[in-house]
């Protein structure tokens, strides 16, 4: 199966009379845009804002974010979008240094950001390309859920808006994945066969009954499945929360590995699984991921990521565990919280970990000029003797003591970022 | 949790009901959801009576 | 760029009063350098300006500490200090620990740079490196000025906000803080060279060490049920409904202790759940699916156990630092053993 990004490189973004993409420029109607996402019924009305890599410009409340992506042969989005279909094979276009940023109006305690200009900018792709901001004011009455998922079916909307109008333009370069079928597709026998276990949501924070992540589905119950990569790439997965459909779309564990296919490594396939909230869910589906990627994919190595909270930790060193148990050799990545130990725990027999960095670490940045997507954020009081835990709503225009960890997109779970850490 | 209480030194930690319910379970009728709790504690006090 | 004005801290014997039979002296504070302030001040160069050296006898401050602190503290605050040095104390633990005592103070209070000097194996080293910064002087005083060096270098940055190295290249003692760096290679090219490696039988390094915990020795078996006092602890966040004690939904310092007596069930109108790791909803439908008072009292009834102890003892545990969640769990554990319980079930989430 092959799928061929077109890409488009884009060098900048502006708001004109029609939605076209002309010598690498893209310009959007707003008003043409406005209209169509306003057909949602739960939005009061919806704001359109662009903002530039070097601007003193802050986002607030990061729902997620999404890479404009057109697929010439339909189901853009399939489940959550456009009506169920398969992804993962053909042409795809994808417009690069754009991105689609969805905020979430109801998120007035959240601090996720991304600042266009300052210290921020250094550690995330996303405070980098020219952003189209999403700021939908809900209808008196709205659910806070039903909102949300209304917010994030906006975005895809807006990114496969965006992306069709490079149909009918040549791209500036093509990328091409392309994984035969395992059966035909063992490779040479001195290159070591590896794959990538990939947990993608964690129930500690179910999931809502329509809440399409993957191919639409709301993933209860989940059993460990074999996916083609092409799928996670393409638009079959958004993440509920804890990491943004961006790295779904620009997976880093997938894109290395489909890198050094063929030259270091073959590129045995993708166990998707999710990680369940009762020890023996746990037990189960780990056990069946490490021996879909042995006994199917005939693994020799397995890399992994986790998703979610501290839970998961366990369902990570699980999957290791079983994983070298039946004979193959297992690495992890695995984001850092705590600033005294990093994760919950390591068992004994784990010895391979990397980190993409703490997501509990200092940074200040700046007071900025202009702010996107509310007016204050709240930060914890930080009282010494704690007694008045809490937080206290600030102006987000001001300087902020933030963690590294609410800069969207600086330390990703699925195991994208520009760190590392260390121990002072 | 349990392999997290066992690497730090708790011995003695039995299945929960799952993270968000750690002895209940909503899937079942209020009657056996209460047997369901029942069992799970005498089950923790007959773990407090092992030699760990 | 401004001067920083720096206060300097010497015990007895290196602000030249005396040895041991001095160790009484109370807190002072002279105008300029004393002793080793002269290197100090060669060290910190145009940078800095020692306003004042300020100074303690050991024994004094071994027995009156607070009373000390705040006397330092109130004569230092007439200098309007920038930066705080301490030390350097070398072996000495009495005014290691008084180093290390007086920084956090300054810190705390005048909210100020800090920076003490002492051997790594210093008793005040153990106590106070997690706070504060602590340049390692080695066990003998003839480092002196190499340590002052590096004690000033580090000072001067602190006192300009700017960015700390790490531990082996600026020389203080590993704090036990992680923090972030840029890498050079990005996190998934990273795991797959470790993974070939291993494969390949190659030696690589895991980048997150195993945290280390105290370790702890379980208790002996209950003898009987029958006659059991047990108590429900729970680290899923129950709190009475408003949580008027404030129990944090992450990173708790501490715990609610709620009253039980008479109740034989936990109403969902009277109690909730705090605690940001999980979906509190299902819990705060019926609080006994987080902490099973329900069934307890049935078994405190029929007799089953001797008796289901008053109070349940709770926190949110989502991302406890080690060293709060080991202080809350031996203050709880100490409060049930002074009641007379005998067992205990924890529910976590």
């Amino acid at each position: 199966m092959r799928l061929e990004l077109g890409l488009h490189h884009i060098k900048d973004v502006r708001f004109a009379t029609r939605t076209e993409i002309d010598s690498d420029v893209l310009s959007i109607s707003r008003s043409e845009l406005a209209a169509h996402l306003a057909q949602e019924p739960l939005f009061e009305r919806v704001e359109i804002e662009l903002t530039h890599p070097g601007e003193s410009c802050r986002i607030l409340r990061v729902l997620d974010v999404v890479e404009p992506r057109y697929r010439l042969n339909g189901f853009n989005f399939p489940g959550a979008l456009d009506p169920n279909g398969l992804v993962g094979e053909g042409e795809t276009r994808a417009l690069k240094n754009v991105a689609v940023v969805e905020t979430d109006s109801f998120a007035t305690q959240s601090r996720s950001i991304i600042d266009m200009n300052g210290p921020a900018a250094a550690y995330s792709p996303l405070c980098n390309t020219h952003n189209i901001v999403l700021v939908a004011h809900p209808k008196l009455g709205a659910d806070k859920d039903d909102y949300r998922l209304a917010m994030k079916k906006a975005g895809l909307k807006t990114a496969t808006y965006l992306a069709a109008a490079a149909q009918n333009v040549t791209p500036s370069k093509r990328q091409s994945f392309e994984l035969p079928p395992v059966a035909a597709n063992q490779g040479p026998k001195h290159l070591p066969r590896i794959a990538y276990i990939f947990p993608m949501h964690s129930h500690q924070h179910p999931t809502q009954q329509s809440e399409p992540v993957f191919y639409g589905s709301n993933i209860q119950g989940f059993m460990p499945t074999i996916v083609h990569p092409n799928e996670i790439l393409d638009g079959a997965l958004m993440f509920s929360y804890s990491a943004f459909t961006w790295f779904a779309q620009n997976h880093p564990v997938i894109h290395e590995l489909y890198r050094r296919h063929g030259r270091d490594l073959w590129f045995a396939g993708v166990v998707l699984t999710i990680a369940p909230v009762t020890i023996a869910e746990k037990e189960r589906n780990t056990a069946l991921a490490a021996r879909l990627a042995k006994e199917v994919l005939n693994a020799d190595g397995v890399i992994a990521t986790k998703i979610g909270g501290g839970a998961v930790d366990t369902d990570l060193m699980m999957i290791y565990t079983r994983a070298e148990e039946m004979g193959m050799k297992a690495t992890l990545i695995i984001m850092e919280r705590y600033p005294d130990t990093g994760i919950t725990f390591v068992p004994a027999n784990v010895n391979a970990l990397v980190t993409p960095g703490l997501t509990r670490d200092p940074i200040t940045l700046p007071a900025v000029e202009r702010i996107i997507g509310g007016d204050t954020i709240a930060l914890d009081n930080a009282d010494p003797d704690n007694s008045n835990p809490g937080v206290t709503l600030i102006p987000a225009n001001h300087e902020l003591n933030l963690w590294i960890g609410d800069i969207a997109g600086a330390i990703s779970q699925v195991g994208a970022s520009r760190l590392t850490t260390y121990m002072s | 949790m349990i392999p997290v209480a066992k690497e730090v030194g708790s011995l003695r930690a039995i299945a929960s009901g799952g993270i968000v319910s750690p002895t209940g379970n909503p899937e079942l009728s209020p009657e056996k959801e209460k047997e369901f709790r029942r069992e799970l504690i005498l089950k923790a006090l007959k773990t407090l009576q092992e030699e760990v | 760029m401004k001067k920083i004005r720096v206060v300097h801290y010497l015990n007895q014997f290196f602000a030249q009063i005396g040895g041991e039979d001095k160790a009484d002296v109370c807190p002072e504070i002279r105008d300029g350098i004393v002793g080793p302030g002269r290197a100090l001040q060669q060290a910190l160069g145009e940078n800095g300006e020692v306003v004042a050296t300020a100074f303690c006898g050991d024994n004094y401050f071994a027995e009156r500490q607070e009373e000390a602190i705040d006397e330092l503290i109130r004569r230092m605050a007439e200098y309007r200090p920038d930066l705080f040095i301490a030390g350097p104390a070398f072996e000495s633990g009495r005014y290691g620990s008084a180093c290390g005592a007086i920084c956090d103070a300054v810190q705390r209070r005048l909210k100020i740079a800090v920076v003490a000097g002492m051997d790594e194996d210093n008793v005040g080293a153990d106590i106070h490196r997690k706070r504060i910064y602590i340049v390692n002087s080695g066990p003998t005083i003839a480092r002196m000025t190499p340590t002052l060096q590096r004690m000033a270098a580090l000072g001067i940055k602190l006192a300009r906000h700017e960015s700390i190295g790490k531990p082996q290249d600026e020389g203080y003692l590993v704090r036990g803080i992680k923090r972030n760096e840029f890498a050079t290679k990005p996190p998934a090219e990273r795991a797959v060279d470790m993974l070939l490696a291993k494969l390949r039988g190659e030696t690589f390094h895991s980048e997150i060490a195993p945290p280390k915990f105290a370790d702890s020795k379980p208790a002996p078996p209950l003898r009987e049920l029958k006659s059991a006092v047990i108590a429900l602890v729970t680290d899923g966040g129950l709190v009475p409904e408003g949580n008027p004690d404030k129990i944090e939904p992450g990173r708790p310092t501490r715990f609610t202790t709620i009253p039980i007596s008479g109740v034989t069930s936990l109403d969902p109108e009277k109690y909730d759940a705090v605690h940001s790791g999980y979906d509190t909803a299902i819990a705060n439908r019926d609080p006994n699916r987080l902490v099973p008072l329900d069934a307890m009292r049935e078994l405190e009834r029929e007799g089953t156990i001797g008796k289901l102890h008053e109070f349940v003892h709770s926190t949110g545990g989502a991302h406890a630092a080690v060293e709060n969640a080991t202080r809350i769990g031996k203050e709880i554990a100490s409060q049930l053993k002074i009641a007379g319980v005998t067992g205990v079930i924890l529910t976590s989430t």
